[in-house]
């Protein structure tokens, strides 16, 4: 309304030239009108919109609107999408959201080609950096192609001959020059490792190292592998030296306690490292040895099933598939190993024909089952399978061969395949994309031992000699993790153990995250327990390979302590002033990034396909915590702690946050939080000559954070619905529909009383209709009576109803035993890809916070909401990326 | 005819007159000297100012209100009309009835002087000559002033900076000293040669009959270290005279063979013999005779006198044998810091209270510490010091404080906090220049720690702390004391000795390599056929210096002549000698960079400052030729010995080797002597400096691996992405070999 007065009535004759020449009518008009749109239509404010106009005509003389022939208002709001609702209406804040998107559309850019003037100071540094980093990937390339020449050349070729009578002289045979050569070596790797530098040389040396290591990471092949690991062991030794010798503080005891905890727990995590390098350098990847064409030669083996007290609904699929492994009928006897004692159980094992066996006591769990079972079989090779290991048919004929071809071999161990998703995966969602937490351990690390002959039972999915079994004295029963120390008095009595990497069983995962952590807290403690009644390093009959791979696997369920303490190092220095690393900052930045990117990226190289990069961290930090006391508690004292069975086959019904188990993480979590909170004060209000060591500190808690908080991402119980749990499939069957066309379905997915198909056609027919589903077992054809209970478009659930045994046993075969059912276990997953892999934990770790702030108490709900509010606010001022359109009508 | 009789008659007289002035012949009968010689002794009259005194305290005060000028008196030496010139001026805020000045001498209270109120106009002083009884003086004197300042009778605060006194800077004592003639005694000395009492430098003239052999240079070199070592911080000059008395007190050589002609009779010995006498021809002046059949026997004479004064008396000692005289270690000489174990506080200290601080104004607490200059520092943080401490014990918490400082600079201070007076122990590090490149100067440098090359001042400073309570405070109690105690040690047992030669700064103020074993015993000095007295005064001054350095005498140096076919190997050689002889000797396969043959010259440069670049060997050479009065000290590796070094001093004429003689003498030439070549012209020092480094010493091999390469990260770098790439290699056929073996197991 003002404008309109004042432009009526001027009040003085020369301000009304100046104005009526910079105003015309249209252009009052203008601003007029879009002031009343403003005001009337959008609800801005009155300072706003009558702000708005000028503003959109000052933007004018730098951007041309006209030019897309668009509004002007759109392509602001393409520009400026974050001042459209709901904030438009703050006009004082979106000045600044304004400046701030400006200078952001200034520097940065953006696809939409934007008019903004650009500085050359701008366009030089861009094009600098951009230059710079060309040339250095040309670089890269050069040495990483060089590298992979050189590498290959020695690979195969002419090379090899003359490597070879090279190999063959003589000179080799004598010990000495083997000695001096080696002692040499040690004596220049030694150097290597101990000699002091000067942060400067320190920088050239890393650097270069580094470098080296970046280029090798392009070329494929294992020769590559072993340089990559070689420079790891190099300068992680370098690192823990440096950290011996020169980062300790004497004067100061609290540091010095604080910091010496630091470096124990970086011992620990470099004597991993090592003797990981040392367990998966050479993975064997054994094949299966063929058997004899004469039956007649194929020992006799006994299939056990121990079972407690699992439903006869688990333990029936895995007796059925047993019953159903190829091997010569005479030969194979399935016995279910009934601790819980139960009638159905006798009664199912009648009726199917296998051996059911009792005993009137449950002395030693597991073991004493197996050991009492022991007494009542004679098969000469004992197969074990959990209750809930389905095995492929193929099962015996992939592992027999091995003891066949030597006779002192014991124990041919196939890995554990979960087809249900474990908690970490149904938690975090992530089950079949993320490599979970069993697949280093038995794609990578068993077929490693295997190498050093190191390989140790697993407790199922194995075959065992029995005559070996006797030779000690039956299964181990004093740990109660009986199915390791067992391998090992194998293995110590002069028994030699393999590994077939080929899946041929599938189970079930743990239930719930509890239970899960139950399981390990389990294994943990039977580790510690091992390691002080019958530690690996001492006693007899192992080779020194063996008992490197033996300690490693005990010390890996040590790893609760060190894992707490990185989880907690970082703020030392900031609630107690006491430095850790006793050494200024750039010191500890030149040694310990670089040291970490290139233990990283070596063991993403080696563990890629099997374990991506930081997720074992989080894994890790999920157990830390509750393996720590049993560990601790069995190294002093080893007999204490009996056997929990782990429990399978339950239901979570709803979704829950499990307080309980995360409460250490959250305690974890809050004090890192402060940390941080902490660190930022004393940024800004503390000693000046800090600052470095602090923002390194800050940056080290932000990254436990960030790990905390994937593991809190965890604790979120997700709900598990379905009772039986559907496995992916792709293989071909038929369906007889009722008006008797036979068709070919694909199916997708089955379950042990249903399957998912997919027809080539639509529509074929309505739930409740009752369809024959064809499948075939090698040369022989099934048919099983379905109903049909979902239909979506050319997908359709069939359901098994009332199989007799004879189908169930058929169904199984045609299903879960069939011999390529596990194949493609680990052939989902790409390689490792070390950033992806951080942003997925990332993407996580906020997971892990929103659950937390979803599942708060309500009395806290409130300031959550307020500091969300606050977060989305001081959000809103980021700068954004601009809109694009593709298609401007 | 008669003219030659007549002039060889003349020429007999004369000789025979002659013969009569200079061979007197010992008297036998002394009783006519109970009163002294018949002709009277020299008088000098000394201007002693306070500031040559070492006065420091012009400034009096209500708090500080003593101030001592010390001096001493020789043994040899009568003072008379001992008179104190000063002059002082006061503060105007004095009053006049109750303020005044006292003067004490040597405790006795010589006169209190009032302070004059009239006194409006500061601008004059009061000028005072006072007669100081010299009835008092003593071998060691002390003027007092102390200063009694009132400016408040009723409320006065001792700490008013209105009550104050300035004695002039102008203040001197003048006196007159007259030669006293003291009995021929063995057991004064080392006095009266050396008298501890004179602060000045040590002038003692050597006497032979003519030029010397080696093993008199040899005894004579001896008898200097050990005088240096006596005089110490004072310095020690030992010129060179032939076949003359000096009119000094001074040392004579003699064998049966060789006697000066002043002495020409004095009776042969049967064995080496050391005898005082005095001059025959200034008789108040005092002659060490060192006696000997021969010049090995004046070396045995020499080292039964530095072994066995304290056990000489009377006018004559003859030695019978030198029983046993063990090697001295490398790097045990009595004033270096052992280390082979800490070393506590009480072994460094010379008198028994110096570990003590008493008052509110006391003066640091000084230790001297030398330190075995090839101490190898690298990577090392500091020496260690354990420090233990008691003081005064305080009603109130004060900042009382006691300040560490080495050579002036601050290290670490301590509070004084404790309520009792147990001892307080503190751990610190005495910090080390960072300076293991010796070819770089000094000055590249920020001083801020020890200097192992030389002498080293260990200050500590008590500094009690006075609480004031209302206008008028007490006076300050009085009896604050500090002691650090005897048990603090300091360590260097840990260290092991490396070090990069050339450095002649490391000679020049350690005398290092030479005095890495104190008595000299690797030690071969090179000279002239026939040497200069000029340069055997500068040998003489150099083995002095060793000695002061030491504390121990050299007198297992051994000396040869240039051109003499000496066992070269395994010794560090001293080369004293005309340019070109040097030039002829050892040119061919040494590496100096100044080559000197009297007015041909070389100089042989580096481009770069330090061990810049090894492997280029390009260098500046210029030749010159000119004339005119050069010394050059120059420091090499021995081409007879890779471990070992050669120092050649070098001058092309008498005057120069006076140059050089001086440059050695002073403590300032001596910090300027650096590099691996030190070139001395009238105008001062220039220095060279080299790229060729040679090293000497032992440290652990790994040690030394980590030192030399540590400055090649690239050259490691790659050497180890080389190693590591073979060895992965052959784990890689390994592990092939190794899986094949492990897959084809089997019973077959």
């Amino acid at each position: 309304m003002s404008i309109t007065l004042f432009y009526q009535r001027p009040i003085h004759s020369t301000l009304y030239l100046l104005l009526s020449i910079l105003f015309t009518d249209k252009l009052v008009r203008y601003i007029l009108f879009k002031f009343h749109s403003y005001f009337n239509q959008h609800k801005v404010n009155v300072i706003e919109a009558f702000l708005m106009p000028f503003i959109t005509l000052l933007s004018s003389l730098f951007i041309n609107i006209k030019k897309h022939k668009i509004s002007f208002e759109y392509t602001l709001y393409d520009y400026y999408p974050h001042l459209r609702l709901p904030y438009r209406t703050y006009i004082y804040s979106n000045i600044l959201r304004f400046i701030i998107q400006s200078v952001f559309l200034v520097f940065f850019k953006n696809q939409l080609k934007s008019s903004s003037v650009k500085e050359d100071a701008v366009n030089y540094f861009y094009d600098g950096v951009s230059y710079l980093l060309r040339q250095l990937r040309w670089f890269d390339l050069k040495l990483g192609r060089l590298l992979k020449r050189l590498l290959s050349k020695n690979k195969k070729g002419p090379k090899k001959s003359a490597f070879k009578t090279m190999a063959d002289a003589r000179v080799w045979q004598n010990k000495l020059v083997k000695y001096v050569i080696l002692a040499f070596i040690l004596f220049l790797l030694a150097i290597f490792i101990t000699i002091p530098f000067s942060l400067e040389a320190q920088a050239v040396f890393i650097s270069f190292i580094l470098l080296v290591a970046y280029a090798l990471k392009r070329v494929k092949g294992q020769m590559a592998t072993i340089v990559m690991i070689t420079l790891s062991v190099t300068t992680s030794s370098r690192y823990l030296w440096w950290r011996y010798t020169e980062t300790l503080n004497w004067d100061d005891p609290l540091a010095l306690a604080l910091g010496g905890g630091l470096l124990l727990a970086e011992t620990y995590a470099w004597l991993v490292l090592i003797l990981g390098f040392f367990q998966t350098i050479n993975p064997l990847e054994r094949k299966p040895v063929p058997l004899p064409k004469n039956t007649d030669l194929w020992p006799t083996v006994d299939v056990y099933i121990p079972t407690y007290n699992e439903p006869l609904s688990v333990v029936r699929p895995t007796t059925l598939a047993a019953l159903s492994i190829d091997w010569p009928v005479d030969k194979l006897n399935v016995y279910i190993l009934d601790d819980g004692k139960r009638p159905e159980f006798k009664e199912f094992a009648e009726e199917i024909g296998v051996g059911y066996l009792a005993r009137s006591d449950n002395n030693h769990a597991k073991a004493g089952n197996m050991n009492s079972a022991m007494r009542y079989t004679d098969g000469e090779y004992i197969a074990i399978f959990d209750c809930d290991h389905v095995p492929a048919r193929s099962f015996l004929q992939m592992t027999m061969g091995q003891f066949l071809k030597d006779s002192k071999v014991c124990l041919v161990q196939t890995p554990h395949h979960f087809f249900s998703a474990d908690p970490f995966e149904r938690n975090l969602n992530n089950h079949s994309q993320i490599p979970n937490e069993n697949m280093l351990f038995y794609g990578l690390i068993q077929d490693g031992n295997d190498m050093w002959d190191a390989t140790f039972f697993c407790g199922s999915c194995a075959v065992l000699k029995r005559a070996a079994l006797d030779d000690i004295g039956g299964f181990a029963f004093e740990t109660v993790t009986e199915d390791a120390h067992t391998a090992l008095r194998m293995q110590r009595a002069g028994y030699k153990t393999a590994y077939i990497n080929i899946p041929q069983a599938a189970g079930l995962a743990t239930d719930s995250l509890s239970a899960h952590i139950g399981q390990r807290i389990r294994w943990a403690r039977g580790m510690a327990q091992i390691f002080r009644l019958d530690n690996p390093l001492m006693g007899k009959g192992l080779s020194i390979p063996q008992r490197l791979c033996y300690i490693n696997a005990m010390l890996h369920f040590l790893s609760g302590i060190p894992r707490i303490v990185f989880l907690t190092a970082p703020l030392a220095l900031i609630y107690f002033n006491a430095y850790i690393i006793y050494a200024p900052f750039l010191a500890i930045f030149i040694y310990v990034v670089p040291t970490l990117i290139q233990i990283k990226a070596t063991n993403s190289r080696i563990q890629g396909k099997y374990r991506y990069s930081f997720w074992g961290e989080v894994y890790e930090s999920v157990l830390a915590w509750y393996i720590l006391k049993p560990t601790t508690v069995a190294l002093f004292n080893p007999n204490k702690g009996k056997f929990n069975v782990t429990e399978k086959g339950g239901l979570n019904d709803e979704e829950h946050y499990d307080w309980g188990i995360s409460k250490p993480y959250l305690i974890l979590l809050l004090i890192n939080l402060l940390g941080i909170l902490v660190g930022v004060l004393r940024l800004f209000l503390g000693d000046p000559s800090q600052i470095g060591v602090l923002i390194i500190s800050m940056g080290w808690a932000f990254y436990n954070i960030i790990i905390l908080g994937a593991a809190v991402a965890v604790a979120a119980e997700a709900r598990q619905v379905r009772h039986s749990h559907r496995i992916k499939a792709n293989f071909p069957a038929g369906v007889r529909l009722a008006n008797g066309h036979t068709l070919k379905v694909k199916i997708t997915d089955y379950s042990d009383n249903g399957v998912g198909i997919e027809t080539d056609h639509a529509h074929l027919c309505r739930v409740n209709d009752k369809i024959e589903l064809l499948m075939s077992r090698g040369n022989k054809q099934f048919s099983f009576t379905t109903y049909v209970c979902n239909t979506r478009k050319k997908q359709i659930g069939l359901t098994l109803k009332d199989l007799s045994l004879e189908k169930q046993r058929a169904f199984i075969q045609c299903t879960f035993s069939r011999a390529d059912a596990w194949l493609d276990w680990q052939n989902n997953f790409r390689h490792d890809r070390p950033s992806y892999s951080f942003k997925e934990v990332q993407k996580t770790s906020l997971r892990g916070f929103s659950n937390l702030l979803f599942h708060a108490p309500r009395a806290l709900q409130p300031v959550i909401k307020l500091m969300t509010n606050i977060v989305i606010y001081i959000n809103s001022f980021t700068p954004k990326k601009p809109i694009v359109h593709n298609n401007y009508d | 005819m008669i003219k030659k009789l007549l002039n060889t008659f003349l020429t007999l007289l004369l000789i025979s007159s002659a013969y009569k002035v200079l061979a007197i012949e010992p008297m036998h009968d002394k009783t006519l000297f109970v009163n002294g010689y018949p002709e009277s002794a020299q008088v000098s009259s000394l201007r002693l100012s306070f500031e040559k005194l070492g006065f420091n305290d012009y400034k009096l005060d209500g708090v500080n209100n003593n101030s001592r000028v010390d001096f001493t008196n020789r043994i040899d030496k009568l003072s008379t009309n001992l008179k104190l010139n000063f002059s002082y001026t006061n503060s105007p805020s004095l009053l006049a009835n109750v303020s005044h000045l006292k003067v004490y001498f040597n405790d006795n209270l010589v006169t209190v002087l009032p302070i004059n109120e009239q006194l409006s106009v500061v601008k004059n002083t009061v000028s005072h000559s006072l007669d100081l009884n010299a009835k008092y003086i003593q071998d060691y004197n002390q003027i007092r002033f102390e200063l009694v300042g009132y400016y408040d009778l009723r409320c006065q605060d001792y700490f008013s900076r209105s009550i104050w006194t300035e004695i002039n800077k102008s203040s001197h004592i003048t006196l007159d000293q007259k030669q006293l003639a003291i009995d021929s005694r063995l057991e004064y000395l080392p006095e009266p040669f050396f008298d501890a009492k004179d602060y000045n430098k040590l002038n003692l003239p050597f006497v032979f009959a003519s030029t010397p052999n080696t093993q008199a240079i040899e005894a004579a070199a001896t008898l200097s270290s050990w005088f240096g070592a006596q005089a110490d911080w004072r310095g020690a000059n030992f010129p060179v005279v032939l076949n003359k008395a000096p009119e000094q007190h001074s040392v004579v050589f003699i064998t049966n063979d060789s006697k000066p002609d002043f002495l020409k009779d004095y009776p042969d010995v049967e064995k080496p013999t050391v005898e005082l006498i005095s001059s025959p021809i200034h008789r108040y002046n005092k002659i060490l005779l060192i006696l000997g059949r021969d010049e090995k026997d004046l070396k045995t004479a020499v080292t039964g006198l530095v072994f066995g004064h304290k056990i000489m008396t009377g006018r004559s000692a003859s030695i019978e044998a030198i029983n046993k005289l063990p090697l001295r270690k490398a790097y045990d000489a009595p004033r270096w810091l052992r280390n082979d174990r800490p070393v506590h506080f009480d072994e460094l200290i010379d008198y028994p209270t110096q570990l003590q601080a008493e008052g509110l104004n006391n003066g640091p607490i000084k230790l001297n510490i030398r330190f075995a200059p090839d101490l190898f520092t690298w990577r090392e943080k500091g020496i260690p010091i354990t420090l233990q401490y008691r003081n005064t014990p305080e009603s109130e918490t004060l900042n009382s404080r006691l300040n560490m400082l080495i050579n002036q600079e601050f290290i670490s201070g301590f509070l004084l906090d404790k309520k009792d007076t147990s001892l307080t122990t503190a751990k610190t590090l005495l910090p080390l220049i960072a300076n293991t490149d010796t070819t770089q100067s000094a000055e590249d440098f920020s001083l801020d720690g020890i200097n192992l090359a030389s002498r080293n001042e260990l200050n500590f400073d008590f500094r009690f702390a006075v609480l004031k309570k209302g206008e008028c405070a007490i006076a300050p109690p009085g009896g604050e004391y500090g002691v650090i105690d005897g048990n603090s040690n300091i360590d260097v047992s840990g260290f092991d000795h490396y070090i990069a030669l050339p450095d002649l700064n490391v000679f020049a103020n350690s005398g290092f390599p030479f005095t890495k074993y104190a008595d000299l015993q690797q030690t071969l000095v090179l000279i002239d056929e026939v040497p200069s007295p000029k340069a055997l005064s500068v040998l003489f001054n150099l083995t002095g210096h060793f000695g002061a350095i030491t504390g121990y005498p050299a007198h297992r140096i051994s000396v040869a002549h240039l051109n003499e076919d000496a066992n070269l190997d395994d010794k560090d050689i001293l080369v004293i000698a005309k340019p070109n002889s040097i030039a002829n000797n050892l040119d061919e396969d040494a590496q100096t960079n100044i080559l000197l043959d009297n007015n041909q010259r070389a100089i042989k440069q580096a481009i770069y400052n330090g061990a810049y670049d090894e492997q280029t060997t390009d260098k500046v050479q210029v030749s010159i030729k000119s004339s005119g009065d050069m010394a050059v000290i120059t420091g090499f590796q021995s081409p007879f010995d890779s471990e070992r070094s050669i120092v050649s001093l070098s001058a092309t004429s008498q005057k120069a080797f006076t140059l050089l003689d001086d440059a050695l003498m002073s403590s300032q030439a001596l910090a300027q002597i650096k590099g691996s070549a030190a070139v001395i012209n009238s105008q001062g020092i220039k220095t060279i400096k080299t790229d060729e480094q040679y090293f000497v010493g032992h440290i652990p091999v790994h040690t030394l691996i980590w030192f030399h390469l540590s400055d090649h990260p690239f050259v490691l770098a790659l050497l180890s992405i080389l190693t590591l790439l073979l060895i992965s290699f052959i784990i890689w056929r390994l592990l092939q070999a190794l899986t094949y073996k492990r897959l084809a197991e089997g019973d077959k």
